[in-house]
């Protein structure tokens, strides 16, 4: 679903991205983990086609990220981490909105969601102006946007960053429901918690470069000396890259 | 244990709070205009604001004078000046003496003590050189008249010396330099109207004027409070925030402290007058505070920027007012005349200004706290009572709105462009954000009112004509797009980023924005040209020319200024513009408007095409650099030649030789007039081309590349020169006989001209040699290369072939005479289609040539 090849991207000198190869396979889930700063948002602005790789490629679903970047984000829902809404338009007019702005009808897309409106508790105030949602609300409405044009591809940057207990519980089996509709679902965070509750494979990301990709297990094995958690893994890697990468820790590209 | 802040330090505190937020405001702007350190513009700042207020002082003074004579010509006294007085008192005085002496000599006519002959005529000379200055005067006093009053200055002359023959110098009283002596009361009470208008523009004027829509203020009393401090001090340093965070409000005192300085013609009067202003000024503080408040409590807080800016900027326009008044004085006459009524009405300002004595300034200083008590505390109630409820937490919020199901299913096929959901957003944006409507209308008619007050010394004298009112509504049109336009993307905020996830380009939403923009502009430009049309009914034909004229040339200027948007941060600012970029954006704008209203109608046809032009060259780039808004360091340069740098050559050798012509005017004086356009366009045209040639091959595109074909073409080159030949001798053939079709065209207007150019060159043989030699040796090879090679290219990769041909012989005409447009149209045309199907210039060098040695060299 993404490919990424030897993917880098620098800001008036600074590397943001380096030499990034990556691939996930469609219907998985992965979480991007890395610390403030790592190049997460950088990777996910690129997906979008905001910004051009300085060199390698990055192709989603076998479109060019920056070419292709129209036709890419037909295929591509994308949760920001603090979305942000026309301020004279309410909830339901910005779904209507996003929807109409993708060829759809907006009143079907309404219905559709309908369900997961009422799930969401969102009903009430969708005939409010967004700028009045709180942080949680905002959030809500922005998955909405990113579902409702049913694309094969989620990327939540830090999706249940702002959200109370509920909420967050609510946004995990709603990724889980996405993930079992068959689609690829991306999300950034630094919550290592998230990750081992929701998926199976996760990449690590640090000052731009991928330290570590593969499967969880794989991963926490790898990089720890006592064969302990993820999170002492992450620490690891994140510590001392370049001692880990060096000790070959590097991680298989493919799944097995 | 600690102990609680006192009150004062506590106000201090906040109030240095605002301070400084002001100074910080200023600093940013020192950043963002690149002015040079914020210690320069601090000191800007105050130099401006006590600039503002001595004129404004100064102003008001004019109108107590202005009151003061309406006043006396009621009584049937004219004001003139005190010069001219003394001259009339002195001539008064002499005409009695005259009187006298006449009578004298009548009476001793024929007596012993007759007069002789010699003191009679010494006496008569006398006194007609005294009458001859008599005449004189009235014509000063007559041109002073026409300012003050307006109307003509004969008709004042013959007034002004009925008045006199009939009263003598009594009929006219002097105008003082400074305040009259005895200022009428009405004066006095349309002083107080006055400075209740200058006390409601500090009120409007708040925190100071911001012309900022995306700003959003947010009280901070939660977080005041949230200290063991005061609650009565927090909320007293809240409601004098306005005077710490504006300098015009902070320096505003002195307006008091000039008038009464002035009033009593003390300069320790002034200085002691500045404190009478400061309770005035307080209570302005307190009101503004409370305006500020009620807007935060019932308007949303996507409206509250909008309120705060129409306020601001009326305040400011409030505060102009006067200024602005005392420069056009029969205006402010007429305005004065219609308030004058109200006079008996309205308390005098005499009390606050007559405090030139102890007892005085006692009695001054309690008018001003009494009045400033009256006016701030219903504000102060107001705000009490605000905060109260604020801070239960009643903020203004959106209301909640019936979902209105604006945005539409697309219908099946292509979607109508009325129910394209980006048109819909605009729509309720406009209908529902109060900014939308300060920036889309109330800033730019502030910035044009600005330029009409820049304007009005070259309008004064300007006779009403249909053209030149025209000129100006279309000149104020194409300069309220291009300062909208850039601002465009600004209306979006933050929510910019919700559109990047939208499979439909920016583009899109820009162009959206620009037709509601180009159609609010064009229905107040049409509005004014209706109007206009209604005062010449004779001239409607021509005004519907122009009103379609504006459609063609206001949709390319919008168009031109759209590509002058930054990328917005995070606050609504948006980065600096390059100046090239905005001068290049600029070239053309105000063309339309400079050939209305001088009556050149070429140019008023060049500007739309010129336009049309400059905003496609503008777009070639702007579309490349779009993708690229918030990545521009991967921007990619674009190869020459692109639209944009062909036009920019095209405009070098224009400018190139009207610069040399001027010189070379000058060195062969008018005579030579002819000679010295032949001379500047050929050292211009061989100056650019060398310029144009460096600068590609420093791009890395070579001469051959854009003169050759590209090595391996098969095209038989051999054959288009021929062709080339033989088509320019064809073509030369035909601008033959459509010469001599001209020379005898029923229409005198267009034969005239040639004939006189035709026998002119029959004139001067040696002209006819120049002309050759520029015809022949420069022009084809540098306006080939110049349209063909780079213009042309340009365009076809952009417009397609058509397009490119119509384009570039359309700018390619447009540089030559009138009379001669429909030949070089059919030539810039033909040689495009020979370069097109040729990849060379030689055949088309060639054509040119032929052409103009055939229309240079033959004479029928």
């Amino acid at each position: 679903m993404i490919r990424l090849e030897k993917l880098s991207k620098t800001f008036a000198g600074k590397h943001a991205l380096r030499q990034v190869d990556l691939h996930l396979p469609r219907g998985e889930m992965w979480g991007l983990l890395g610390p403030n700063g790592a190049g997460k948002t950088t990777l996910f602005r690129i997906l979008m086609g905001i910004l051009k790789p300085t060199s390698g490629t990055a192709t989603v679903a076998g479109l060019d990220a920056f070419d292709d970047r129209l036709a890419v984000k037909r295929v591509l829902g994308f949760l920001p981490d603090e979305p942000t809404f026309h301020s004279y338009l309410t909830g339901r007019e910005i779904l209507e909105l996003c929807s109409a702005m993708h060829g759809l009808d907006p009143q079907r897309v309404v219905r559709r969601l309908s369900p997961l409106i009422d799930r969401m508790q969102l009903s009430g105030a969708l005939d409010s102006f967004a700028e009045d949602y709180s942080r949680g609300m905002k959030k809500k409405l922005g998955l909405l946007l990113a579902l409702a044009h049913e694309p094969e591809l989620l990327i939540l940057d830090e999706p249940t960053n702002g959200l109370d207990v509920e909420g967050t519980a609510l946004f995990f089996s709603l990724m889980r429901e996405q993930q079992a509709a068959g689609r690829t679902v991306i999300f950034s965070t630094h919550l290592l918690g998230q990750v081992e509750s929701l998926c199976t494979h996760a990449a690590i990301i640090h000052h731009g470069q991928l330290i570590a990709n593969g499967e969880l297990a794989t991963i926490a094995a790898s990089a720890s000396i006592d064969g302990g958690s993820l999170e002492q893994a992450f620490v690891a890697l994140t510590q001392s890259p370049d001692a880990s990468l060096r000790a070959g820790i590097t991680l298989p590209t493919q799944r097995p | 244990m600690s102990t609680r802040a006192g009150w004062l330090s506590v106000v201090w505190l906040l109030l240095g709070v605002a301070f400084r937020r002001m100074r910080a405001r200023l600093r940013t702007n020192a950043l963002r205009s690149r002015a040079g350190s914020p210690g320069l513009l601090y000191a800007i700042t105050l130099f401006g604001t006590t600039f503002l207020l001595v004129m404004l002082g100064v102003s008001l003074g004019a109108m107590v004078n202005i009151a003061t004579d309406i006043t006396a010509e009621k009584s049937g006294h004219y004001s003139i000046s005190g010069y001219i007085y003394e001259k009339l008192q002195d001539y008064d005085v002499r005409a009695s003496e005259h009187r006298a002496f006449v009578a004298a000599v009548q009476h001793a006519a024929g007596t012993e003590r007759a007069y002789s002959a010699d003191d009679i005529d010494a006496e008569d000379e006398e006194w007609s050189s005294t009458v001859e200055n008599y005449a004189e005067y009235f014509e000063w006093a007559a041109t002073r008249m026409v300012r003050t009053h307006g109307g003509s200055e004969a008709e004042w002359r013959e007034r002004l010396k009925a008045a006199f023959q009939d009263k003598g110098a009594a009929a006219f009283v002097t105008a003082p330099d400074g305040w009259h002596e005895n200022p009428s009361p009405d004066a006095y009470a349309v002083l107080t109207l006055l400075l209740a208008l200058w006390w409601l523009s500090m009120v409007l004027q708040g925190d100071g004027a911001a012309f900022d829509t995306t700003r959003r203020r947010h009280p901070m009393w939660e977080w005041f409070l949230a200290f063991p401090v005061p609650q009565s001090a927090v909320f007293v340093a809240e409601a004098l925030t306005p005077m710490a965070a504006n300098p015009a409000m902070l320096a505003s005192p002195l307006l008091i402290a000039i008038l009464i300085g002035t009033h009593e013609g003390s300069v320790g009067a002034g200085i002691a007058g500045f404190a009478v202003g400061i309770p005035l000024v307080l209570s302005a503080a307190i009101a503004a505070k409370s305006v500020d408040v009620l807007v935060m409590l019932r308007s949303s807080a996507r409206n509250r920027a909008g309120w705060f800016v129409l306020f601001g900027a009326t305040g400011l326009l409030a505060s102009l007012l006067p200024i602005v008044l005392y420069q056009a004085p029969a205006l402010s006459r007429r305005l004065i005349e219609a308030i004058l009524p109200l006079a008996e009405w309205l308390p005098s300002a005499q009390p606050l200004l007559a405090a030139g004595s102890p007892f005085g300034w006692a009695r001054a200083m309690s008018v001003s706290v009494l009045v400033s008590s009256a006016l701030a505390a219903p504000a102060f109630l107001i705000l009490k009572f605000a905060i109260a409820r604020g801070l239960d937490g009643s903020f203004g919020s959106s209301a909640a709105v019936v979902s209105t199901n604006a945005f539409r299913a697309p219908a099946a096929g292509r979607m109508g462009w009325w129910s394209d959901p980006l048109l819909r957003k605009e729509m309720l944006w406009l209908r529902r954000d109060r900014g939308a409507l300060v920036q889309l209308i109330g800033v730019p008619l502030l910035l044009v009112g600005v330029q009409f007050i820049n304007l009005q010394n070259v309008l004064r004298d300007v006779e009403l004509s249909w053209n030149k009112l025209a000129g100006v509504v279309v000149g104020m049109g194409a300069y309220l797009l291009f300062v909208s336009g850039p601002r465009a993307l600004l209306s979006e905020g933050p929510a910019l980023a919700l559109t990047l996830t939208w499979p439909r380009s920016l583009e899109d939403t820009l162009r959206t924005k620009v037709r509601v923009l180009f159609a609010i502009v064009s229905a107040m430009v049409e509005i004014c040209l209706i109007i206009i049309m209604w005062m010449f009914p004779d001239d409607v034909a021509k005004l519907l020319l122009v009103a379609l004229g504006w459609l063609l040339f206001g949709w390319s200027v919008s168009e031109k200024a759209v590509t002058l948007i930054r990328r917005p941060s995070q606050s609504g600012d948006s980065d600096a513009l390059p100046q090239s970029q905005l001068w290049i954006a600029s070239l053309g704008n105000f063309t339309f408007a400079i050939g209305l209203f001088t009556a050149q109608w070429q140019l008023v046809i060049a500007a739309i095409v010129l336009n049309w032009i400059f905003a496609s060259a503008l777009w070639e780039g702007f579309r490349i650099r779009l993708a690229f808004l918030f990545d521009p360091d991967s921007e990619p340069a674009m190869r020459p030649p692109t639209v944009l740098s062909s036009v920019l050559a095209v405009v070098g050798l224009m400018e190139a030789s009207a610069v040399i012509g001027i010189l070379s005017l000058w060195a062969f004086g008018t005579e030579g007039r002819l000679f010295a356009q032949v001379v500047a366009y050929g050292l211009s045209a061989v100056l650019v081309s060398a310029i144009v040639w460096n600068w590609h091959a420093k791009h890395g595109v070579s001469l051959a590349e854009i003169a050759l074909p590209k090595p391996g073409a098969s095209a038989n080159q051999i054959g288009f020169i021929l062709l080339g030949g033989a088509i320019g001798a064809v073509l030369g053939a035909a601008g033959l006989a459509y010469q001599q079709w001209l020379l005898y065209a029923p229409w005198p207007e267009i034969s005239k001209p040639v004939q006189q150019s035709l026998e002119f060159l029959d004139r001067m043989p040696e002209l006819r040699f120049n002309y050759a030699i520029m015809a022949i040796g420069i022009a084809p090879w540098v306006e080939e290369f110049i349209f063909r090679g780079l213009l042309f290219r340009a365009m076809r990769v952009r417009w397609g072939l058509i397009g490119a041909v119509l384009a570039s012989s359309a700018f390619f005409t447009l540089l030559h005479p009138a009379f001669s447009w429909p030949m070089v149209f059919l030539l810039g045309a033909t040689n495009a289609l020979l370069f097109h199907r040729s990849g060379s210039l030689l055949p088309c060098i060639l054509l040119h040539l032929v052409y103009n040695a055939i229309v240079v060299g033959c004479r029928i």
